[in-house]
């Protein structure tokens, strides 16, 4: 039964991917020299109106800027399980771009949310499925992970636990199920897709190996509270998400912490917000992750787009020790006469032009120079 | 009457004088960037953030817009981020993957295929949460399990009601495994599922589901989710170590269900356990006719955590890789949970540094970033 349904599932794959290899591209640039792939997140309508695959294939969900700077796409469908309908799904695309050669000089994958988890899962395992299919396995250089959420999220921990239970809080039912497009009063657990693979335990299960590709994170800690309806929603996720996070994925997964501890920067010198001071970050990292921009304004939705939602500060982490880089004249430090006690004092620091550009376009200029 | 008077007029001083600060504050000349601050902090946004003040008096080191513009297309900060970043990708691939130097910090090597337990709230006793705690995630059911229940009540729990007994079972879709009670009382209930339990259900994702009986009459049930599996390739012992060249060779030996490639990986610390000193892990095929394989340890690791043995290897974490895509991954165990491990003198390691080729066009890629114009 299983067989006959991926036999199908390939074959309609297959189909749309001739009709989508002959769609025109609109990429006019790369990152550096290298080719980029976009990785999408988790679509909020997978779960009640799982797409077909010629509607995966021809999906173009990650902001319109990185969709003008791609020249390949991974999609897929939240209504699918990591291991099962996403994995061929993610091959099957992957499998082209090995023949034409995408990536012979190297490929960049700019992923978001749960597309971290993806990538992660893609990367581990390629290597066999393409030496299998007598393929040779993508060159991928690098990844830049906005959000990343391959460390799980408390929102998916308390939507599998809604669906086995009863007695789980309504509030926190709803807020969760809002955020990940379910109904958990009447959903089952086996239609939570791709939301059963981002509990904390199962992320962190998945494809854990050291590998030699540079994870460059970018982590937000915004979400507009005050917005009708959906302010609601966010200030109860935060709720449930435990440490900072950007209404969705807790900093502990979306900076690559080693634990998953509910830490409140990817940093332990330095808040969200810029502030030099002594925060609860992260004690490790995983192999290979490099929080690079944080940003306490960004949520999760908008951190992709090249919009502006306030200053962004570069990650002072002390990778190596013995290390030390001079910040100092790229401070903003702040000082107070003894009646202006509603002052914060202390010493900010800012990537410039973060005051004007969207973070997504500090990155990319900085990146593609 | 004068009284009154003179708190107005008071109150009047003191609004201006507050108005006088904050126009102050605004007007101050030193940057563009100031300005937008103030904007910033106009918004009301994250709860958990913290926000930059509005009126802030800026200090002459602050970056102009201006001044951004007139230098290099990369902010200096971004590009010694990026130098820093390069730097310690050049120190990690110094190690191979195969076995990178391990440190107390990475708990993921440390706790592999963990259970992350969740505080979970109940609908219908407020301010009262309970954590259901197992080993792990990935759990063998050949192998009794230790389950928990931590009980935690926070303020404005009603302190007259107690949790009276607490029974545990398995579930998955419509099968269920025998209920179990658990012993305890107070804040930590906890007992062991037998095999039987484990075995009653299908392998695969599966709900371990605790049921708490309060005093006052109430039931709620919470859970952890975890994934049974039976054991594909059990590996039962280890052969001789012997240095080759840079590595220190450990061989594995297996009983194998199903054929497959295997990634194996596994700690190794001190003899007694408590320094750690690699992550070791490599990708093997076994089968029932080629049951080994090696773990290598790289000498730069050994050197680097000044490590010459013996050793203790053990957090075994051993998976079968999917074949093709859509597979499922499946799992594999050690009969026993720790093995010692022979050690040799740094010096019986040739000198040559690890290369990886593969690291290397990674490398230039952030060095290139790291100094961008």
């Amino acid at each position: 039964m299983n067989n006959k349904k991926n036999i199908c599932q390939m074959t309609a794959i297959a189909a749309a991917m001739i009709v989508t290899a002959f769609a025109p591209s609109t990429a006019t640039a790369q990152i550096a020299g290298h080719n980029v792939i976009l990785v999408h997140g988790f679509i909020i309508t997978d779960l009640v109106q799982p797409p077909t695959a010629s509607e995966i294939l021809s999906r173009r969900k990650m902001s319109t800027y990185w969709q003008d700077r791609a020249e390949g796409y991974l999609n897929w469908s939240g209504a699918e399980r990591l291991e099962g309908g996403i994995a061929r799904m993610v091959f099957e695309q992957a499998k082209g771009y090995a023949q034409q050669g995408l990536c012979n000089n190297g490929c960049v994958l700019v992923t978001h949310s749960t597309g971290d988890l993806v990538a992660r899962y893609f990367m581990q395992n390629q290597a066999n499925w393409m030496r299998n299919a007598g393929l040779k396995p993508l060159n991928i250089i690098a990844t830049i992970d906005y959000a990343g959420a391959g460390g799980g999220t408390d929102l998916a921990d308390v939507a599998v636990a809604a669906s086995n239970s009863e007695y789980v809080p309504a509030p926190m039912k709803w807020a969760a199920g809002m955020m990940l497009g379910a109904n958990l009063d009447v959903m089952d657990y086996k239609d939570l897709g791709v939301v059963i693979d981002l509990q904390t335990s199962v992320a962190r299960s998945h494809a854990m190996a050291p590998n030699s590709v540079p994870r460059l994170r970018v982590s937000g800690n915004g979400g507009d509270l005050t917005e009708a309806g959906m302010g609601q929603v966010r200030t109860i996720t935060k709720t449930i998400i435990r440490g900072a996070d950007d209404t969705v994925v807790p900093a502990h997964s979306s900076c690559g912490a080693s634990v998953p501890n509910p830490i409140l920067s990817c940093s332990t010198k330095l808040d969200y917000n810029g502030k030099r001071t002594s925060v609860y970050g992260p004690k490790g990292l995983l192999n290979n992750h490099f929080p690079v921009l944080m940003a306490a304004n960004y949520d999760h939705f908008n951190i992709t787009k090249d919009e502006n939602h306030g200053l962004v500060t570069y990650v002072l982490n002390d990778f190596v020790a013995g290390f030390k880089v001079d910040f100092q004249t790229y401070t903003k430090t702040v000082t107070r006469n003894w009646w202006e006690v509603w002052k914060d004092v202390g010493t900010w620091q800012y990537v410039k032009g973060s005051d004007s550009k969207s973070l997504t376009s500090l990155i990319y200029e900085t990146l593609n120079y | 009457m004068m009284k009154t008077f003179k708190g107005i007029a008071l109150l009047l001083v003191m609004v201006a004088v507050v108005s006088l600060v904050f126009a102050v504050g605004w007007q101050t000349p030193s940057s563009e960037l100031a300005v937008s601050y103030a904007k910033e902090g106009s918004n009301s946004n994250s709860s958990k953030s913290h926000r930059v003040q509005t009126g802030d008096s800026v200090t002459s080191d602050v970056l102009t817009g201006n001044q951004a513009q007139h230098e290099d297309k990369v902010p200096a900060e971004m590009r010694a981020q990026l130098a820093d970043i390069a730097n310690a990708y050049t120190q990690n691939a110094r190690y191979p993957d195969y076995a990178k130097p391990l440190n107390s910090n990475d708990w993921q090597f440390l706790h592999p295929q963990a259970l992350v337990p969740r505080k979970a709230a109940l609908a219908n006793v407020p301010n009262f949460s309970a954590t259901v705690i197992l080993d792990r995630y990935i759990i063998d059911r050949s192998v009794e399990q230790a389950v928990q229940v931590q009980l935690s009540a926070e303020s404005g729990f009603d302190n007259s009601v107690s949790v009276t007994g607490i029974n545990v079972w398995l579930q998955q879709n419509a099968k269920r495994s025998p209920v179990m009670a658990l012993a305890g009382s107070g804040q930590v209930f906890s007992g062991v599922l037998p095999v039987a339990s484990l075995r009653a259900v299908p392998q695969g994702e599966t709900a371990v589901m605790a049921q708490l009986i309060f005093s006052h009459g109430e039931k709620a049930t919470v859970n952890a989710m975890v994934k049974l599996y039976e054991p594909e390739a059990r590996l039962v012992r280890l052969g001789d170590t012997q240095v080759d060249g840079a590595d220190l060779l450990i061989p594995v030996y297996f009983e194998v269900n199903k054929a497959g490639s295997y990634l194996v990986a596994a700690n190794l610390f001190s003899a007694d356990g408590t320094e750690p000193v690699s992550h070791l892990s490599a990708e093997m095929t076994l089968s029932p006719d080629n049951k080994s394989g090696l773990l290598k340890v790289h000498a730069a690791t050994l050197r680097a955590k000044q490590a010459a043995g013996p050793y203790l290897l053990k957090d075994f974490d051993i998976t079968r890789l999917p074949d093709s895509a859509g597979e499922l991954t499946t799992y594999g165990s050690s009969k026993i949970i720790s093995f010692a491990v022979r050690g040799f003198p740094l010096d019986s390691y040739s000198n040559e540094p690890y290369n990886d080729p593969a690291a290397q066009q990674k490398l230039e890629f952030l060095q290139k970033l790291a100094t961008a114009k």
